[in-house]
């Protein structure tokens, strides 16, 4: 195949030239994870699930809905006929956060939390009980089938999207308020949500 | 006291080695993670200075794994052969030079032993890491590793010859093989009177020493490891460390050829040890350079830059030393002119008319 180009080893000098450049002058892309880290997608199905003990109604259809099984509730009835929820466990290490409890929940008691460092040391501290499962510290509800949350929380950063550096959210920032204090949800609105999942 | 100096200089090798082969494991991670916009290990200790230590601790507490099928003595015996011609490189390396110094003067040059066929020496020794390497493939009873091995020995040995040839003309003007001699010539570096010479040998080298883009001794996606592997932890580490160590010898021995080794450029201030190793580091940069810009030959690409295209360049080189030989002398700028010049010219020529990439024709 005659090839009469010239060629003057212009390919081999453009490409030393692009990685020097890259050597010099490109910013590090990598996120140095425990110091830095990147603000997580709002609908982010965490490793933990966060329970709000004001609207549940102890109707278990959560733990019905559960494919695995991992929510324990225990109830009782009050004086005033509505039911308490004497034990709420859920063991976060058979769940395969699906999140069909929190599409379930007919009152938005339950939700997918932000969350995503949940190592421990032993099996038994991943069985949570009802007080350590509200919301607090970094346990905080996610936008997952809750979009009354999603639209108070922050943008996820992703580095396709530029330097990461304006985006990168560090330890030192105030973690996001808890919507699910801060956003009370409307009630009328509840229905109309859960249709446009619908249950077929 | 003939056995001090033996010893001083075994440890000063030894030592000067074993601390470069270290650095150079972590400057060659950091460096290449900086190219790929990474930053590399940061972790053990300050910006990752331990990095090896805790490589090297691991890898010494590691299972040494011997398949059970293997030549037991020759699989034993591999590594140790790829590692110490590595090593043995040093014994002529001059240091620093005779005479006054930057930080001390010294009464002879500094290098464990100045022989008068020391360029010899050191490409005798340096072919000896195939004989490992081919021991390696063999006593693995792996196929994957055989076919490395093979690679391995029609690399080295096609790429020996335009390597020497291009040295040839560097002990063609110094008017000798000892280092200490050469090192003495080079007023200015030899890079500059030799460009095509510093271009062939610096490719050469680069495939004697298996690094990309020339690594087909351990083309992952090909051979999965090549020669090293059934081998695991200090073996391995034997292969890999003198790999580096092979770097750092070929980055020394480019230093003290074409940079001038221990002496400042056009003496400008007094020689020292220190700017042989700045030299050796800027090479080694060259190197990962490389590495991080240009993908993988393919095997009849490798044979072919070897035989077609470097070969042919290094005997023209060398017949243009020879004819600049008999001019008289003084002429030292003109000809570096004239030689950068035909180095790019013949470069390019010779690329374009007679050598084509993987077209297997010479046309």
């Amino acid at each position: 195949m005659p090839d009469n180009r010239i060629s003057l080893g212009q390919g081999i000098l453009k490409g030393l030239a692009l990685t020097i450049k890259h050597f010099i002058s490109r910013p590090i892309i990598t996120v140095q994870y425990p110091e830095e880290r990147l603000v997580t997608s709002r609908r982010i199905r965490g490793c933990d699930l966060v329970w709000d003990s004001e609207r549940c109604t102890a109707c278990c259809t959560c733990a019905k809905s559960c494919p695995q099984g991992n929510i324990h509730i225990e109830t009782k009835v009050r004086p005033d006929n509505t039911r308490e929820a004497v034990v709420f466990e859920i063991d976060h290490g058979r769940s395969m956060f699906c999140g069909l409890c929190v599409e379930s929940c007919p009152f938005d008691a339950i939700h997918m939390g932000r969350s995503y460092e949940r190592a421990t040391y032993n099996r038994d501290s991943l069985v949570i009980p009802k007080e350590k499962l509200v919301a607090q510290g970094d346990r905080q509800p996610s936008g997952y089938f809750r979009p009354q949350f999603e639209e108070t929380l922050p943008p996820q950063s992703l580095l396709i999207y530029g330097g990461k550096s304006s985006e990168v959210k560090t330890p030192e920032n105030p973690p996001p308020q808890s919507p699910a204090t801060a956003a009370p949800v409307s009630e009328k609105k509840e229905p109309a949500e859960r249709e446009k999942v619908g249950v077929k | 006291m003939d056995w001090l100096h033996w010893i001083i200089y075994v440890v000063i090798i030894l030592a000067f080695v074993l601390t470069l082969v270290m650095s150079f494991i972590l400057i060659e991670r950091r460096v290449v993670g900086r190219f790929q916009l990474r930053l590399g290990p940061n972790r053990v200790g300050p910006q990752g200075i331990l990095q090896p230590v805790a490589d090297a601790v691991k890898i010494l507490l590691k299972e040494d794994i011997i398949p059970s099928k293997v030549d037991r003595v020759v699989h034993l015996l591999a590594p140790i052969v790829t590692f110490a011609p590595a090593v043995l490189i040093f014994a002529v390396i001059p240091f620093q030079q005779a005479g006054n110094g930057l930080f001390f003067d010294l009464k002879s040059t500094a290098s464990m032993v100045d022989l008068d066929v020391g360029v010899l020496f050191i490409f005798a020794i340096s072919s000896i890491s195939v004989v490992g390497l081919v021991m390696a493939g063999w006593a693995s009873n792996n196929k994957y590793a055989l076919l490395g091995a093979m690679r391995t020995i029609a690399q080295m040995v096609s790429y020996e010859i335009p390597m020497v040839l291009a040295v040839l003309g560097i002990v063609l003007i110094a008017g000798s093989l000892s280092l200490a001699d050469i090192v003495d010539k080079q007023n200015i570096p030899f890079i500059l009177l030799q460009p095509l010479g510093f271009f062939i040998y610096f490719l050469g080298a680069t495939a004697e020493m298996n690094r990309s883009p020339f690594d087909l001794l351990e083309a992952e996606s090909e051979i999965v490891a090549g020669v090293n592997i059934e081998y695991s932890g200090m073996k391995f580490a034997m292969f890999f460390l003198g790999e580096y160590a092979y770097a750092l010898a070929v980055s020394t021995i480019t230093s003290v050829l074409f940079l001038g080794g221990a002496k400042f450029p056009w003496g400008l201030l007094p020689q020292s040890f220190i700017w042989l190793l700045v030299k050796i580091l800027l090479v080694f940069f060259v190197i990962l350079w490389i590495r991080s810009t240009l993908p993988r030959v393919r095997v009849d690409q490798l044979m072919g830059f070897a035989w077609k295209f470097l070969l042919p360049l290094s005997l023209i080189n060398l017949f243009l030393v020879a004819a600049e030989g008999m001019l008289p002398s003084g002429f030292t700028w003109p000809i570096v002119a004239l030689n950068v010049t035909l180095a790019v010219a013949l470069v390019v020529i010779w690329a374009n008319r007679f050598y084509r990439v993987g077209g297997a024709k010479v046309a």
